[in-house]
């Protein structure tokens, strides 16, 4: 390790948390216009290490030193002064705002002309800061709610560095969390070239759940497992199928194959005829036989178009949705009576309710869906019902009670997966199920998926991760400008190549 | 580790550690401000003292049950006191045209008028922080038309006697009347699914939708039940004055909503309960029974509540986890 020159170096960071070990001597370093990247599942000690840079929490021994100087930040404000910003996953730029007044927000006593801040001025300086940093594709004039996900981040990232800037911080640190979380892969490509074109200038530490995404994005990748760094792998000569292994450590590589299950006789479970969607071009039709997993993938909104269509959210303009041959009523009701049941991709804003506990909010679907009023009459039913939930699907819970917004992101996600694949369910529609989710839990997900699937429920899954699907899905339909430019067989032996894949959708 | 607000397991009967200390201060001040009062007054605990406070208590008892099950929904009903109002002066007027017995017919009457306030609020999709404050003036206005700007007499009758007497001789039976509504209303919102559906709302409206809930449907059942517990309030209210003016019920607005807050039910919704508001019922009808029986001037009557309900609110605001104010 050389430390002559390096931006950030951190020496046997240790982190306990009531006798518990979060992180283990972690050292590392970080250089001048490198992107080191952290990998991890979830409690694998990414987000302390994460929390200690920015301030939030102070480590229990260990001792970190930013371009030279020791660095012992005890507030976020703290860690920013010094010229290390953190880029949170939820990010916290204001739709309401503009590109230039988010930018400069909180700077205002930079930019006051005899105490007043006018429009044109704040327009004119993060123009030029954008322009200057090599942003200038950012329009600053623009609100950022109309932007995309990438945009976003982007403009998170300038506004760290007009603070570094106005701070004459010239080497600052950058600590990206999960910014391609969400993202479409056109946004993540269009994210990675411009961080490629702003890293010359700062040292970057990344985190992400994609695999494939760190590797490439990484100059050097370090690898946490329970606290402890158990491996810097070359991100050259590394296969993410060998970074997950070292993620995982000596536990199973959970993976599934596809089974040659027999998918049920001639009989459509589900029909979609000649649906008219806003962000399809023309009338999307398709079957799903009972036992069938069929995954819709594609760059813009058409995959989460339909999945949202069938599960009675969103209303087709034209066209007919059947469940065994019966035609579903309108509505969310109407798909609940069919036996559709929907996972959203947005857990915290349409999946649970997180200040509920883990009990109410299973026999919330219950009640509501399958009109079980006994959960409301008797309490212990209600007990009985979601423990019976837990245990068969594998929630982790310390209690019934728990609140859902104490879970992580993987448990809440079985959480609603297990509220969906209840016994009469016949089709269960997924919306983005892996979104945001460690490696274990994505295999919990795929487990419970095909565990369904064996029972006859037909699935559907709309998917950012196409690759990760393909080892349980039977058929993959591609959109591509609004248009089905694909469909794939996956259990014939032409099952479709990742590369066929990434073409049928850009 | 979760670095985000720390959510508290609610929508359960169990309590947090925190709801218990919360639970100390309120039981505190039920206990000391009686001590307060009759050490400066020796009448405030006598008898006939005790019953006026239970009369009064029941009708807020009343108005605090209709406002809670809006605010579990993170709604608010602001009309409260005007429909109370317009159920009196309905029942003064029912009485006078149909006998004594009709003045019931007000129980359906503010059931429907609470469904008018949820149908607007949800199947139109208007904030009912506005609606109710709209609406109620819209009430306000018809209870005024209706008595013609004057007290409506209720005429005597054989119902008279039913609420005069007391239980046991000790509990007035308004009191008994509201406190049963008020434990069905509890039922209501904890063992069916329909109460169960309130909490999901409020917890999540987006996620209840998704669950299948019919959310407009159960936001107007949760109005309307609140137009039911306030016209019980109006018979009430009306039997105890034995004369309706069209601005009887406003002065019960403030504190009902004072009682719920106090009671630990946030106006942010999904947590707390009917059986909160008791006991901020409760302090709050000692407390203004014992200003008025020490002789404190009106003017620093109101100062004092207003104080009492801010502090109540600083006591039971959980100021950690709330990350914004508004």
């Amino acid at each position: 390790m050389n430390t002559d020159d390096s931006l950030l170096q951190i020496t046997n960071l240790t982190k306990v948390f009531k006798g518990f070990k979060a992180l283990d001597s972690v050292s590392f370093d970080l250089k001048l216009g490198e992107v080191v990247g952290l990998a991890g599942h979830n409690g694998a000690g990414k987000s302390t290490l994460l929390n200690i840079l920015s301030g939030n929490f102070a480590p229990t021994s260990g001792s970190m030193t930013l371009d030279g100087t020791p660095f012992q930040p005890s507030s976020y404000n703290d860690s920013t002064r010094a010229g290390v910003f953190r880029i949170y996953q939820e990010l916290s730029v204001m739709d309401n705002l503009t590109v230039a007044e988010n930018l400069t927000l909180g700077t205002e006593r930079h930019i006051r002309k005899f105490g007043l801040i006018t429009p044109n001025r704040i327009n004119n300086i993060a123009g030029g800061f954008l322009d200057d940093v090599g942003l200038g594709d950012l329009d600053a004039t623009k609100r950022v709610d109309q932007l995309t996900m990438a945009e976003k981040q982007l403009v998170e990232i300038a506004k760290a560095m007009y603070m570094a800037r106005l701070a004459k911080i010239e080497k600052p640190v950058l600590l990206l969390d999960e910014p391609t979380s969400g993202l479409t892969q056109s946004q993540v490509d269009f994210l990675e070239e411009h961080i490629n074109n702003l890293r010359s200038s700062m040292g970057i530490i990344l985190t992400t759940h994609r695999g494939s995404e760190l590797l490439e994005w990484s100059d050097r990748v370090v690898v946490l497992r329970d606290g402890q760094v158990v491996g810097t792998p070359d991100p050259k000569t590394t296969t993410p199928e060998q970074l997950s292994r070292l993620l995982l450590g000596d536990t199973e590589v959970v993976r599934h194959t596809r089974r040659d299950k027999r998918i049920d006789g001639d009989r459509d479970r589900l029909e979609l005829r000649r649906l008219t969607l806003p962000s399809i071009a023309e009338p999307f039709s398709m079957t799903l036989r009972p036992g069938e997993i069929v995954a819709l993938i594609g760059e813009s909104e058409e995959k989460t178009a339909v999945a949202r269509c069938v599960s009675g959210l969103v209303k087709a303009k034209d066209g007919t949705i059947n469940v065994d041959g019966e035609p579903v009523s309108a509505g969310v009701r109407g798909s609940l009576e069919a036996g559709i049941r929907f996972v959203p991709a947005d857990r915290a804003g349409e999946g649970l309710s997180l200040l509920h506990s883990v009990q109410d909010n299973l026999s919330l679907g219950a009640m509501a869906a399958e009109g079980r009023q006994d959960l409301a009459r008797k309490p212990h039913a209600a007990k009985a019902f979601a423990q019976d939930l837990v245990t068969k699907f594998g929630v982790k819970v310390s209690s019934l009670n728990q609140s859902a917004g104490s879970l992580s992101g993987g448990n809440q996600q079985k959480l609603l997966v297990a509220r969906a694949l209840s016994e009469d369910a016949r089709v269960v529609v997924l919306d983005k199920p892996t979104r945001g989710i460690d490696v274990h839990a994505k295999a919990e997900i795929f487990r419970l998926v095909l565990e369904a699937s064996d029972r006859g429920v037909a699935i559907l899954i709309a998917s950012d991760e196409p690759e990760e699907l393909m080892p349980i899905c039977d058929r993959i339909i591609a959109f591509r400008d609004g248009v089905v430019s694909a469909e794939f067989d996956c259990r014939s032996e032409s099952e479709p190549t990742l590369g066929e894949l990434a073409e049928s959708i850009s | 580790m979760p670095t985000g607000p720390a959510f508290k397991p609610m929508g359960t009967l169990k309590a947090s550690r925190r709801d218990r200390y919360q639970m100390v201060f309120l039981v505190a001040a039920l206990v000391i401000l009686p001590i307060i009062f009759t050490t400066m007054n020796a009448q405030y605990l006598s008898p006939g003292n005790l019953d006026s406070m239970m009369r009064q208590a029941s009708v807020l008892l009343l108005v605090v049950a209709a406002g809670t099950a809006p605010i579990l929904m993170g709604s608010i009903d602001l009309s409260v006191g005007a429909i109370v109002s317009l159920c009196a002066v309905a029942a003064a007027l029912f009485a006078q045209s149909m006998g004594q017995s009709a003045v019931f017919w007000v129980l359906p009457l503010g059931l429907l008028i609470g469904l008018f306030n949820g149908v607007i609020v949800s199947y139109i999709k208007l904030p009912s922080f506005l609606v109710t404050l709209g609406t109620s003036f819209v009430f306000g206005g018809i209870a005024l038309l209706a008595s013609g700007g004057f007290p409506v007499q209720l005429v005597s009758g054989s119902l008279n006697a039913a609420f005069h007497q007391s239980l046991f001789g000790i509990f007035p039976m308004p009191l008994v009347y509201a406190v049963i509504l008020w434990l069905l209303l509890i039922v209501w919102l904890r063992r069916t699914a329909t109460g169960r559906f309130i909490y999901a709302i409020g917890g999540n409206e987006r996620a209840a939708k998704v669950c299948g809930v019919n959310v407009r449907w159960v936001k107007s059942l949760a109005f309307g039940a609140g137009g039911l517990c306030c016209g019980l309030a109006g018979v009430l209210v009306l039997f105890s004055t034995t004369a309706a003016t069209p601005d009887i019920g406003n002065s019960f607005l403030l504190p009902s909503i004072a009682a719920i807050v106090m009671g630990g039910t946030p106006l942010s919704g999904g947590q707390g309960g009917a059986a909160r508001g008791l006991i901020g019922t409760l302090i709050l009808v000692e407390l203004t029974n014992g200003m008025l029986i020490i002789g404190l001037p009106p003017a620093a009557q109101q100062i004092v509540q207003g104080i009492v309900v801010i502090l109540a609110v600083l006591l039971t605001f959980d100021r950690r986890t709330a990350a914004v104010v508004k």
